[in-house]
């Protein structure tokens, strides 16, 4: 028993010792390569930028070694994505990424590790590397699991114009609204049109697409907008809204009177929160008598809107001192010295 | 005597079982969490959270700093929660009746104004008496309320918040610029289903925190200190990961956490009277979740990073092992009807007895294992070979997983700029089971008796404060 548990224990121990010698030599590791990266990439950067910038044709020599080229230069290429303007430098870039980077992505892409592939499928948005978009469409096709892997395949396929990402968007029931929009952001306003046509577009991506046009702010997607306030469905409905208040616009006033009197306390906030950012001083009744709703939100949203109206403190004050409600004259005296922003 | 040696005898045999039992299933959470740290470990995480920091979707946030007696580090807390890089929140620092200067420092640093209040009461507090608005900052607010507890703070500031999510925070800690959106990018990208998220809480002290960010991570001197920070690694690491990939996830620290409000109002939100309330609250969460056959996950991430200042003295830490210790087994106590219920699946089969027989027992084993092989030692009542035995299990039960937790913290975060940190802090783990450990074995003995005996209080730390411009 004793000669057993000493030998379980010296196993432990020598893992120990293993565990340690591992650490010691692949920190000393680690730390000698970012060393190396970050010194070449210091003697190479202001003859490299003067590259990419078109200053002159001569291309600073990189390291031979593979790994440390392909580091120094995403280092490099990282710094100036961030920074360029124009086409030409863009192009540029573009150029310097898929003579250097293809093919060692195209590798990872294969073979390389979750962290590698998703780093590099990083990169190669950044660097817009559109050769490789057959490659990341295999990639993103072999996929199993939805992580992070798949939405970046996903994102740099938008990013490429790529029509099938429409269909990929359409197919996907768990998709979330915010990383629909990250898609709508990076697509060609051609392909955002085809959608808009789509009379059978699952209520998801109706959602993300209302939502992404209110923050484009664009007028010619407005009644798409508008015309969605009628819709069956609630959560449509106040997706409506909230773009508006985006928009800071709709068509006619009228269309947001029986918001106000909606039997939701979500249409009632949004449509208060709208009438205040629209400063439609011919719904402060209607605002004075909300300040006193049984939801807190419509409350908050209704005393908010009346001290956006250009008598908006005179509004504040009555609803303060006279107002028949307790609480409207709580919400209003609250408003009355809180700085509010504008609420999305 | 022969009962008595027979007594002993078989406490030494269940007491070794215990441990090597404890040792394995520490190992088999390693390999759970261990694959997974390891997948992620050189994965570029500023350009995973680049998207959400511009994303107007990003859901909007309210930071609750609850502060008792915090003056000497909460305006630094709150400076370090205005910094947060994420594209929409509002700061609320909860001043709990504190009896110094709390809330004139807050008032005088950001030039607050008082404003009228129209609070909502999704739960009753201790009464709120005023609430400021920073002229500076309008998205910084301090409330003034009597004192109710930390728990209390929490509820009042969760009644006072106007977004949807709220993370809690420690008015002593301070947050990495990027933590929250860390954080937040599970609950964004699983479109709500992870309903709250728990991230890395690290010790600060050595480290060199400057203007409430921390720039340079270095390691402490004092060995306590140390030892802790190797506690926090496998705590963090090991438990928590382990248990959050398999849903089973019963705390999210109260130094940093994120959650969704509407849960926490389903919940009942945070428990007064109990000094283990961010335990509880979870605890709670998954009952919420599971009687509603909800799908809604709680999850811990490995790298968003919150700053602690911890205790630096015996008697500090002392008390805060007791506090935690009579927390744990108040929260064990209150939900004792999920302990083993098939309804609430695995945390009623796994997480709920884990935290009973391993956090909370083995205090009660490791103590009475100290005392055999001391007194074998002493008295010769127990054979050599028994007594070398439960010492062997007893180094390699601490040493060998402390070190394993060094390797992760490696994999996930390798701040520590040299090999000598990390030799350091390897070669403190060795030592743990010669003198921490039993001492604080020691004092969750104690917490486990004042949980018995009811007695105990939030308790306070004498904090230095960690950031050097607070400090000066």
């Amino acid at each position: 028993m004793i000669t057993v548990i000493l030998w379980i224990s010296g196993a432990f121990l020598l893992l120990q010792v293993i565990v340690l010698l591992y650490l010691s030599v692949s920190k000393q590791k680690g730390i000698r390569h970012d060393q190396k990266v970050h010194q070449i990439y210091k003697h190479v950067l202001v003859d490299y930028l003067a590259y990419l910038d078109g200053e002159t044709d001569q291309e600073p020599s990189l390291p031979q070694e593979e790994q440390i080229r392909v580091k120094v230069l995403e280092k490099l290429l990282s710094g100036y994505a961030s920074n360029i303007k124009g086409s030409e430098n863009e192009q540029r870039m573009r150029r310097t990424a898929e003579r250097f980077l293809a093919d060692h992505y195209k590798h990872v892409l294969q073979k390389g590790s979750w962290a590698e592939r998703v780093n590099t499928l990083f990169f190669i948005e950044d660097y817009q590397m559109n050769v490789l978009q057959p490659e990341v469409k295999t990639h993103y096709l072999s996929l199993k699991d939805k992580d992070e892997e798949y939405r970046q395949s996903l994102r740099v396929l938008a990013s490429f114009g790529d029509d099938s990402v429409l269909g990929m968007l359409k197919n996907d029931e768990d998709i979330a609204v915010g990383f629909m929009k990250e898609c709508f952001r990076r697509l060609p306003a051609a392909l955002i049109e085809t959608l808009k046509k789509d009379s059978e577009l699952p209520v998801q991506i109706k959602l993300g697409l209302i939502s992404y046009f209110g923050e484009t702010g664009y007028y010619e997607h407005l009644p798409y907008v508008e015309a969605h306030l009628t819709h069956e469905e609630k959560e449509v409905r106040l997706k409506a809204f909230a773009s508006l208040c985006q928009y800071r616009y709709i068509s006619s006033a009228d269309k947001i009177s029986p918001f106000l009197s909606s039997e939701f306390w979500e249409e009632r906030m949004y449509a208060s929160r709208l009438t205040g950012l629209l400063q439609l001083t011919r719904y402060s009744t209607t605002l004075m008598k909300l300040a006193g709703d049984s939801n807190w939100w419509v409350r908050f949203a209704a005393c908010e809107a009346l001290k956006q109206m250009p008598d908006g403190e005179v509004l504040l004050t009555f609803a303060a001192e006279g107002h028949e409600d307790l609480y409207a004259r709580d919400m209003a005296k609250q408003l009355q010295t809180l700085k509010t922003g504008v609420s999305r | 005597m022969d009962w008595l040696n027979w007594l002993v005898y078989t406490a030494a045999i269940v007491i070794i079982i215990y441990m090597a039992s404890v040792s394995l299933l520490y190992i088999g959470m390693f390999l759970v969490a261990g694959p997974r740290i390891r997948k992620e470990r050189q994965l570029n995480r500023e350009a995973h959270i680049e998207e959400i920091s511009m994303n107007k979707d990003t859901f909007p946030i309210s930071v609750l700093v609850p502060a008792y007696n915090e003056e000497v580090g909460v305006v630094s807390t709150a400076r370090s929660m205005l910094a947060l890089n994420y594209p929409q929140f509002e700061v609320i620092v909860i001043d709990d009746g504190s009896s110094d200067r709390t809330s004139e420092r807050v008032i005088a640093e950001f030039r607050m104004k008082e404003i009228d209040l129209a609070i909502r009461r999704y739960f009753d507090t201790a009464e709120v008496e005023r609430a400021y608005q920073s002229t500076l900052f309008p998205h910084l607010f301090l409330i003034q309320k009597q004192n109710g507890g930390k728990a209390d703070a929490l509820n009042a500031g969760i009644n006072f918040s106007k977004y949807p999510y709220f993370a809690a925070i420690d008015g002593d800690s301070l947050l990495d610029r990027d933590a929250l959106l860390k954080t937040m990018k599970p609950i964004i990208d699983s479109n709500g289903k992870v309903t709250a998220t728990g991230g890395t809480v690290r010790i600060a002290n050595g480290s060199r925190i400057v203007r409430s960010e921390v720039e340079e991570i270095a390691l402490p001197k004092t060995p306590i200190v140390l030892m802790q920070i190797i506690e926090y690694f496998r705590a963090f690491l090991i438990g928590r990961l382990g248990l959050s990939r398999m849903n089973m996830l019963l705390i999210v620290s109260g130094a940093f956490g994120v959650f969704e409000k509407n849960r926490v109002i389903k919940a009942g939100g945070y428990k007064v009277n109990t000094v283990g309330e961010d335990m509880e609250l979870i605890v709670r969460m998954h009952k919420s979740i599971k009687d509603e056959r909800s799908d809604q996950r709680i999850e811990y991430i490995q790298d968003p990073v919150c700053w602690t200042e911890a205790p630096s003295t015996i008697s500090s830490l002392r008390s805060q092992r007791r506090r935690w210790q009579r927390g744990l087994a108040e929260t064990l106590w209150t939900h004792k009807s999920m302990l083993l219920n098939p309804k609430y699946k695995g945390i009623g089969l796994f997480a709920l007895p884990y935290y009973l027989f391993v956090e909370l027992l083995s205090a009660i084993f490791e103590l009475l294992g100290y005392v055999i092989i001391i007194a074998g030692l002493v008295f010769a009542f127990i054979s050599w070979e028994i007594t070398l035995i439960m010492f062997i299990a007893t180094v390699v039960y601490g040493s060998l997983i402390s070190s394993l937790a060094v390797l992760l913290e490696e994999w996930t975060y390798h701040k520590y700029p040299d090999v000598k940190s990390l030799l350091k802090l390897f070669v403190w783990s060795l030592t743990e089971a010669f003198w921490y450990r039993p001492l604080t074995v020691l004092w969750r003995c104690e917490g486990l008796i004042a949980a018995i005996r009811q007695k105990g209080s939030w308790g306070n730390m004498q904090r230095k404060g960690i950031s050097e411009e607070e400090a000066a």
